[in-house]
C-alpha cells in the first residue's frame, strides 16, 4: 500500500488488521454459539493466536487511533475473545473428580480450627440442653419442637422410644423423611456459609441450636437406659452429619473470620478469597449430608444389629478422618 | 450516560484493561426473571414426573438440587451465562480476571438461600422464620432479610452478597458492529500521485484543508463529527450535517464557498482530514483533546480515551 499522506493512517492500520479480526469475531462467535468442545482443537489454537494479535491492535489502538466506532467494536471484539480464551476448557467430571481427591479435604484442612471450634458449639449446645433436660425432662420442649418430635418425647413410655430405634417401619415413608432430612440440613449448611458474611453471630446461634436438639433427645434416651441403642441409632448417619454440619459452621467462622480480621488486605479481598474457599467446602458438605441421609433412609433401617450399627459408624468415622488428613496431599 | 453504574476494568493476563459496563440493576431482575420463570417450570416438571414415579423422597432431592444446581450448573455451562442472562446479554466476570471455575461460580450462586429464597420464604410465610416471637424480633427480621434482597442497590456496582464473596461482575456485553471507516474514501490516482504539503488532507479533491483549518478541533469534537455523520442517514440527520458544516467553515474561516449539496462531502473531507492531522500528532506525541486546549508535548499523556483511571 503506498503511503497515503490523504488519508489518516488509521485507515492503513484497519485495512491491514481487518480480515484477522473478522476471523476472530466469527471463531468467538462460534465459540459462545456452540460451546468451547464444539469447536476444534485447531480452531482453539488459532483463536488463542488472532486472541493476542487482537489484543495487541486494541493497545496500539487505544494510543493512536481516533476512529471511534472501530475502537470501540475492537474493545468489544477483545473482550468477547478474552472470556472465550479464559474459560475454563476442563471437563466437569474431571473437576467433580479433582474437588473430591483433592479439592475438598484440602479447603477442609485449611479450616481445621474453625471446624474445631464450629464442633465444640455444637458440643457445648448439647452439654446445656443436656443437663437442663436431664434436671427437668419438661426442659425438652424448650429446645425440641412439639410436631418435630412425634413419638419421641418424655410422654412417651420406654418401650414406644425403644421401638421408634428398631422400627423398620414403612420404607416409603422413611425415605419420605430422610430425603427431608436432606433438605433440611443441606439448606441449613447453605444458610450457615451466606450468613457468615454478617459477622458470624447467626453461625454461632444455628450451631449451637442444632447441638442443643442432639443433647435434649439424647437426655431423653439416656434417662430412660436407652443409651447404647440410642447412640446406634444416631451414630450410622451421625457421624457423616455432624461433622458436615460443623464443616458448614467452620466455614461459616472462616468467613466472619476475614471479615472481622482482614489482616493486611482490604475486607472485601478478604472475604472474597475465604469465600471462594468456603463455597468449595459447603458444597462438598452437601455432598457429605447426601451420603448421610442414604445412610439413614436406607441402610439403618435394614441393620438392627447393635454391634454392627456401631461397626457402621465407626468404619465411616475411620473413613472420614483418614480422608480429610490425607486426601489431595501433594506427594513430596 | 451518567445514570449508568461505572465501568468494571478488568486486567487480562496479558496485563491489558478491558472495560466492562456493569450491568443495571433492572437488567438483572430481568435477566434473574426468566431464569426464575424456568426454574420454576423446570421443578414443577421434575415434581410431577417424581409424584407418579419415585415418590415424595425423589420430588423433595430433586427440587432441592435443581434449586441449587441451576444457576451454577447453566452458569458453568455458559461460561458465566444463564438463559436469562443470554437473553439480557449479560455475562459473569471476574473482577480479577481469571477464569470463571467451578469454585467461583458455586461461591456467588450458593448465597441465593440467603439472598432470595430466605426472603421470599419470609414474604410468603412469616410464621416459619419468626415464628411467634414478638413484634420487635418480626420488624427486625423483616428488615434485616430485606437489607439482604436489597443489598445491589446499595452499591455502584450491583454486587450481590455472592458477587462480592466470589469476586465476580455480572456485566453487560452485546456484541458490537463494525461500521465501515469514515475517512477511508477512494480517490482518483492522480491525487495520490503530487500531495502537497499545504493540503493535509484531500477527499475527492474538492477540499484542500490548510494546517491552519486543522488546528481549531480537539478529539472530543471529531468524535462528535463521525457521531453526526453516522447519523447523517437518519431522519433530521441531513439538516444536522448542514448545520454542523456551516458552523464549522465559520470556525476555521473557511472561505471558499461550499453549496448546500456538498456539505456532507465537505463534513467526511474535513473528518478526514482533522483525524489524520490529530492522528499525525498523537504518533509524536501530542495530544488535542477538545479545541479549547493547546497542543501539549511530551510529559504527562492525557488520559486514554474512555479509560477511568479511578477503575477498580
Amino acid at each position: 500500500m503506498s503511503d497515503d499522506l490523504q488519508t489518516p493512517w488509521s485507515v492503513r492500520f484497519r485495512r491491514e488488521r481487518e480480515p484477522s479480526w473478522r476471523e476472530l469475531e466469527e471463531l468467538v462467535a462460534k465459540c459462545d454459539r456452540h460451546g468451547i468442545r464444539g469447536v476444534g482443537p485447531e480452531k482453539l489454537a488459532r483463536l488463542a493466536v488472532l486472541y493476542r494479535a487482537a489484543a495487541s491492535s486494541l493497545g496500539v489502538a487505544r494510543s493512536s487511533v481516533l476512529d471511534r466506532n472501530l475502537l470501540e467494536w475492537l474493545e468489544t471484539l477483545v473482550a468477547r475473545a478474552y472470556l472465550v480464551v479464559y474459560a475454563p476448557q476442563r471437563r466437569a467430571a474431571e473437576v467433580a473428580r479433582e474437588f473430591l481427591l483433592a479439592g475438598f479435604p484440602a479447603a477442609v484442612r485449611s479450616i481445621a480450627w474453625h471446624t474445631l471450634a464450629a464442633a465444640m458449639l455444637i458440643v457445648l449446645g448439647a452439654a446445656l440442653a443436656w443437663t437442663m433436660v436431664a434436671a427437668d425432662s419438661e426442659a425438652f420442649y424448650l429446645f425440641v419442637d412439639r410436631a418435630l418430635a412425634g413419638e419421641r418425647d418424655p410422654s412417651a413410655t420406654t418401650a414406644s422410644l425403644r421401638a421408634t430405634l428398631f422400627a423398620g417401619g414403612n420404607r416409603r415413608n422413611l425415605l419420605d423423611f430422610a430425603a427431608r432430612l436432606f433438605t433440611h440440613n443441606a439448606s441449613v449448611s447453605i444458610l450457615v456459609y451466606g450468613l457468615g458474611f454478617v459477622f458470624g453471630l447467626p453461625v454461632v446461634l444455628l450451631l449451637v441450636y442444632n447441638g442443643m436438639l442432639v443433647g435434649a433427645m439424647s437426655a431423653l434416651f439416656h434417662s430412660r437406659g436407652l443409651a447404647v441403642e440410642w447412640w446406634s441409632w444416631i451414630l450410622p448417619h451421625g457421624v457423616t452429619e455432624l461433622t458436615a454440619i460443623a464443616l458448614a459452621g467452620g466455614a461459616g467462622l472462616a468467613m466472619a473470620g476475614a471479615m472481622l480480621f482482614p489482616g493486611r488486605s482490604t475486607r472485601v479481598q478478604a472475604l472474597c478469597a475465604t469465600g471462594r474457599r468456603m463455597g468449595a467446602v459447603v458444597a462438598g458438605g452437601v455432598v457429605m449430608l447426601l451420603l448421610a441421609a442414604f445412610v439413614e433412609g436406607v441402610f439403618r433401617q435394614i441393620v438392627t444389629h447393635v454391634p454392627s450399627r456401631y461397626a457402621l459408624a465407626s468404619i465411616f468415622g475411620g473413613l472420614w478422618a483418614a480422608y480429610f488428613a490425607l486426601a489431595g496431599r501433594r506427594s513430596r | 450516560m451518567n445514570h449508568l453504574p461505572p465501568d468494571e476494568v478488568v486486567r487480562t493476563p496479558e496485563g491489558l484493561d478491558l472495560r466492562f459496563r456493569v450491568a443495571t440493576a433492572s437488567e438483572r431482575l430481568l435477566a434473574f426473571g426468566t431464569d426464575a420463570v424456568i426454574l420454576g417450570l423446570l421443578m414443577l416438571g421434575v415434581a410431577f414426573v417424581c409424584l407418579y414415579t419415585v415418590g415424595l423422597a425423589g420430588m423433595v432431592l430433586w427440587c432441592f438440587l435443581l434449586r441449587h444446581g441451576y444457576f451454577v450448573l447453566s452458569e458453568i455451562r455458559g461460561n458465566g451465562r444463564t438463559i436469562g442472562k443470554r437473553l439480557q446479554r449479560l455475562r459473569v466476570v471476574r473482577a480479577d480476571g481469571g477464569p470463571l471455575t467451578a469454585e467461583v461460580l458455586l461461591a456467588r450462586n450458593l448465597t441465593r438461600e440467603i439472598e432470595l429464597f430466605l426472603p421470599l420464604q419470609l414474604l410468603a410465610e412469616p410464621e416459619i422464620l419468626v415464628g411467634d416471637h414478638g413484634f420487635a424480633v418480626r420488624v427486625v427480621a423483616f428488615v434485616w432479610v430485606l437489607a439482604l434482597l436489597f443489598f445491589p442497590l446499595t452499591n455502584r456496582q450491583r454486587l450481590r452478597i455472592g458477587d462480592l464473596l466470589a469476586g465476580t461482575r455480572v456485566v453487560y456485553a452485546p456484541p458490537a458492529k463494525l461500521a465501515t471507516d469514515l475517512a477511508a474514501i477512494r480517490r482518483p490516482a492522480s491525487a495520490r500521485a503530487a500531495p502537497t504539503q499545504a493540503a493535509v488532507g484531500q477527499a475527492a479533491d474538492e477540499f484542500a484543508f490548510a494546517t491552519t483549518h486543522l488546528q481549531v478541533y480537539g478529539e472530543r469534537e471529531l468524535a462528535v463529527l463521525e457521531d453526526v455523520l453516522r447519523k447523517s442517514r437518519l431522519p433530521g440527520g441531513a439538516d444536522t450535517v448542514a448545520a454542523v458544516a456551516a458552523s464549522i467553515q465559520n470556525r476555521i474561516g473557511w472561505t471558499a464557498p461550499v453549496p448546500a449539496t456538498a456539505a456532507h462531502r465537505f463534513l467526511q473531507a474535513f473528518y478526514a482530514a482533522q483525524r489524520r492531522q490529530l492522528e499525525q500528532q498523537l504518533l509524536l506525541g501530542r495530544r488535542k483533546t477538545r479545541k479549547s486546549a493547546t497542543p501539549r508535548t511530551g510529559g504527562a499523556p492525557a488520559p486514554e480515551r474512555g479509560v477511568h483511571p479511578d477503575g477498580e
